[in-house]
């Protein structure tokens, strides 16, 4: 990677650091996001990837460079609000808010909202203009936020567990419609998860976070082509070894290694090949984090 | 749709054989539209990138064709063309592979098949 | 649709009434509508008590109240009651404008507070509003806002009570209505009170500034801090004076620090930070010693005094820090 920032990229991130007292939350985070794709960014609890979004968000300082759509955001914050949007958590709209004072106040206040496709949104749930937050389950505060969301003409999408605590029609619901009404090549989407298998097949890149370092950064179709899972049987458990994989588990008594850059040819000779989920493929990454 | 990907293939071959699997089946016929990349993305919970992947792959098929401002339409004699290609591929391959596991069971191919007729009947 | 600066700040000030409606509309209207009807109930149970004593007794007959007042050599003296009751009956809503120093105190004190603890401030963050514009919306609302409302609150209750005391006083045979209509004083009172708005706003900026700067710091127990360290810094100062026995003006500390950070919201408070600016009554006077004073002229003169001016730049000065802390404060 150039120790510059990139121009094209919608994010780009050199050196990140930030400490909090003795710790360091981020410890020389380098990445780019490029325009048009969506990126999990996804690492364990204290991994950094929660400060990595504040960072990109201007809602906390920080050393080193970070450019999102060609702003610095710890400078130019103001400005960069009105082409990204976030949704930091699951129902955090306040509790006296009405849905059509939110309604009304967005578009009194965001130049790229069109409050039309808001009410559209909002027609196809259970919501009334005069309904408070208050009044409101997790869910339907989501599908209000998501309205709202859906109907900025943002650049840039930062999701930090959006669907956290949600039940699974809500969530299911909740990409179904980014996917359909909201996401275009024009756009990119930053989502940061737990549930990674619930964004396995939407994400079309990957950024592992760690310890406030990136331990992996790759597309989709990278990951498909670096790693591979063997099926390894007794007999082969030894030679299998000697290819260093990167993570072991057993499943029905055979062990199951992951191995990062391996060719499939040497592989096939000692079991059967598959793709591994994300969630294999994170806990092998991350296995250190948790020794 | 909740599907169950297989681990075994990447998810843009998959798909592609699925779409694939209709047109045999008949479910896509020559001249019809392929659900829209977004559609499909909305629906499945896939990256769009991944559904282009597909279609693309479908394309340089020649099974389906790209028609500008419209979208992805399934071609003429797309069908034929495919279940050419399924025939000859189940007989160099699938259909040999058959014949040796009823040989290695030790059955009678010739009894087998009077017997499925009756009972298909 | 335009999303200028001026629209935004339209629409966050809405935003605070939307929020604090009860607090800043309802609380002042229901003060106005229970202090109407209290006042007319209270009114017509006094007159009726007193129509029962009668006034005189002449010639062994007994003389109403209603006779005395509508006399010819009682005019000087009913013009003279009239007028008064023209000029100062706005000072009727005192219970209002006691209100509203503890609502805008309440106000500023959860204004930058509120928001963090439910994390709604998240949201508000997400948009294309800067920190700048909203705490500066809610300095409006707590300088502005708020006080007309109070305002207007409190003309329209006075002049209810009014009305409602003229009626009872008419159904006692008593007629006021008319000459206080003519009275130029019924229509400036509620001007004159609205005249006070300025100086209210400078001498209330130091406590906003330090209610909203706290307000922005604390991440629990607001009241506390925001009340606290004043009272400690007062107690600290006056055991340091007792302990190294040097005569410190702890007083000087009291008032133009803690006083002023804590009691600003209360209107009128400039009396209690200068009680110089009130003129000495002179002993001989039998008029009431309000009647002497031009609440209008000699509040605005308060506009001279150096510690107005340095209080309010003390009160912009930590609406700044109240900014910054806006920018920058990390929540858990």
């Amino acid at each position: 990677m150039n120790t510059e920032l990139d121009k094209n990229s919608v994010i780009s991130a050199r050196a990140l650091r930030k400490q909090y007292g003795k710790q360091a939350a981020l410890d020389g985070v380098s990445f780019d996001i490029a325009p048009g794709r969506i990126v999990g960014l996804i690492g364990p609890n204290g991994s950094g990837k929660t400060t990595t979004l504040k960072a990109i968000l201007g809602l906390t300082g920080f050393e080193g460079e970070l450019s999102v759509l060609g702003r610095d955001p710890r400078l130019q914050r103001d400005a960069l609000m009105e082409d990204v949007c976030f949704i930091a958590d699951v129902a955090i709209l306040p509790g006296w808010l009405k849905v059509s004072d939110a309604v009304d106040f967005v578009a009194g206040v965001h130049p790229r909202f069109d409050r039309s496709k808001a009410e559209r949104y909002l027609a196809l749930t259970k919501l009334s203009p005069t309904m408070k937050v208050r009044s409101m389950s997790k869910g339907m505060v989501v599908q209000l936020h998501l309205a709202l969301v859906m109907a900025i003409d943002a650049k840039l999408l930062v999701l930090d567990e959006p669907t956290l605590g949600l039940d699974i029609l809500y969530r299911k619901q909740f990409y179904q419609n980014l996917l359909e009404d909201y996401f275009d090549e024009n756009k990119t989407i930053v989502i940061t998860t737990h549930q990674i298998e619930e964004v396995e097949h939407i994400l079309s890149d990957l950024l592992f976070i760690r310890d406030g370092r990136i331990v992996l950064a790759a597309s989709m179709e990278e990951v498909g082509e670096r790693y591979v899972e063997v099926m390894v049987g007794p007999q082969q458990l030894n030679a299998a070894r000697a290819l260093l994989p990167l993570g072991e588990r057993s499943v029905f008594g055979k062990s199951v290694m992951l191995f990062d850059g391996v060719s499939r040819e040497q592989l096939a000779l000692l079991g059967e090949l598959h793709a591994p989920s994300l969630a294999d493929l994170f806990v092998a990454t991350m296995k250190g984090s948790y020794q | 749709m909740s599907i169950a990907w297989h681990d075994n293939s990447p998810i843009y071959r998959q798909l592609k054989d699925r779409v694939i699997g209709m047109m045999l089946d008949g479910a896509l016929q020559s001249g019809d539209a392929l659900p829209s990349v977004r559609q499909v993305a909305a629906d499945y919970q896939l990256n769009p990138i991944t559904v282009s992947r597909a279609y693309q792959e479908l394309v340089d098929e020649a099974l389906v064709e790209k028609r500008r401002g419209l979208g992805m339409y399934v071609l003429e004699g797309a069908r034929d063309k495919l279940l050419a290609s399924e025939r000859e591929r189940f007989m160099r391959e699938e259909w040999p592979a058959m014949l040796e596991r009823i040989a290695r069971l030790g059955l009678d191919v010739e009894q087998l098949l009077l017997a499925s007729k009756g009972a298909g009947a | 649709m335009s999303t200028s600066p001026a629209n935004k700040m339209r629409w966050l000030i809405r935003r605070e009434l939307w929020e604090h409606k009860g607090m800043l509309l309802w609380t002042p209207v229901l003060i106005g509508i229970v202090m109407t009807v209290l006042g007319t109930l209270l009114t017509a149970a006094t007159i009726a008590n007193t129509k029962l004593k009668t006034a005189l007794t002449v010639n062994g007959e007994p003389v109403s109240w209603s006779a005395i007042f509508n006399t010819m050599s009682f005019a000087p003296h009913r013009k003279q009651i009239l007028e008064t009751v023209a000029n100062h009956y706005t000072n009727v809503a005192a219970p209002l404008f006691l209100a509203l120093g503890f609502l805008v105190f309440f106000y500023c004190l959860g204004a930058l507070y509120d928001d963090r603890r439910d994390r709604s401030v998240l949201f508000w963050k997400s948009l294309p509003v800067s920190d700048t514009q909203t705490v500066l919306s809610k300095v409006i609302v707590a300088l502005l806002v708020a006080p007309l409302i109070v305002l207007a609150t409190a003309s329209l209750t006075a002049l209810a009570l009014l009305l409602a005391l003229s009626g009872v006083l008419a159904a006692n045979g008593i007629h006021v209505l008319g000459e206080l209509a003519a009275l130029p004083g019924l229509y400036l009172g509620p001007v004159r009170l609205f005249g006070l708005l300025p100086v209210y706003c400078l001498w209330a900026l130091p406590t906003v500034g330090w209610l909203l700067m706290v307000s922005g710091w604390a991440r629990s127990k607001v009241f506390i801090w925001a009340v606290g360290v004043p009272l400690l810094l007062a107690i600290l100062v006056v055991w340091i004076d007792k302990l190294t026995q040097e005569q410190a003006n702890v007083g000087w500390l009291q008032i133009n620090v803690i006083a002023r950070a804590l009691l600003g919201t209360l209107p009128g408070s400039w009396y209690i930070f200068e009680p110089g600016l009130s003129p000495q009554v002179s002993a001989t006077d039998h008029g009431a010693p309000l009647a002497q004073l031009d609440l209008l002229a000699n509040s605005w003169s308060s506009l001279t005094l150096p510690a107005a001016w340095l209080g309010a730049a003390a009160g912009a000065a930590m609406i700044w820090v109240a900014i910054r802390l806006r920018r920058w404060r990390e929540e858990g």
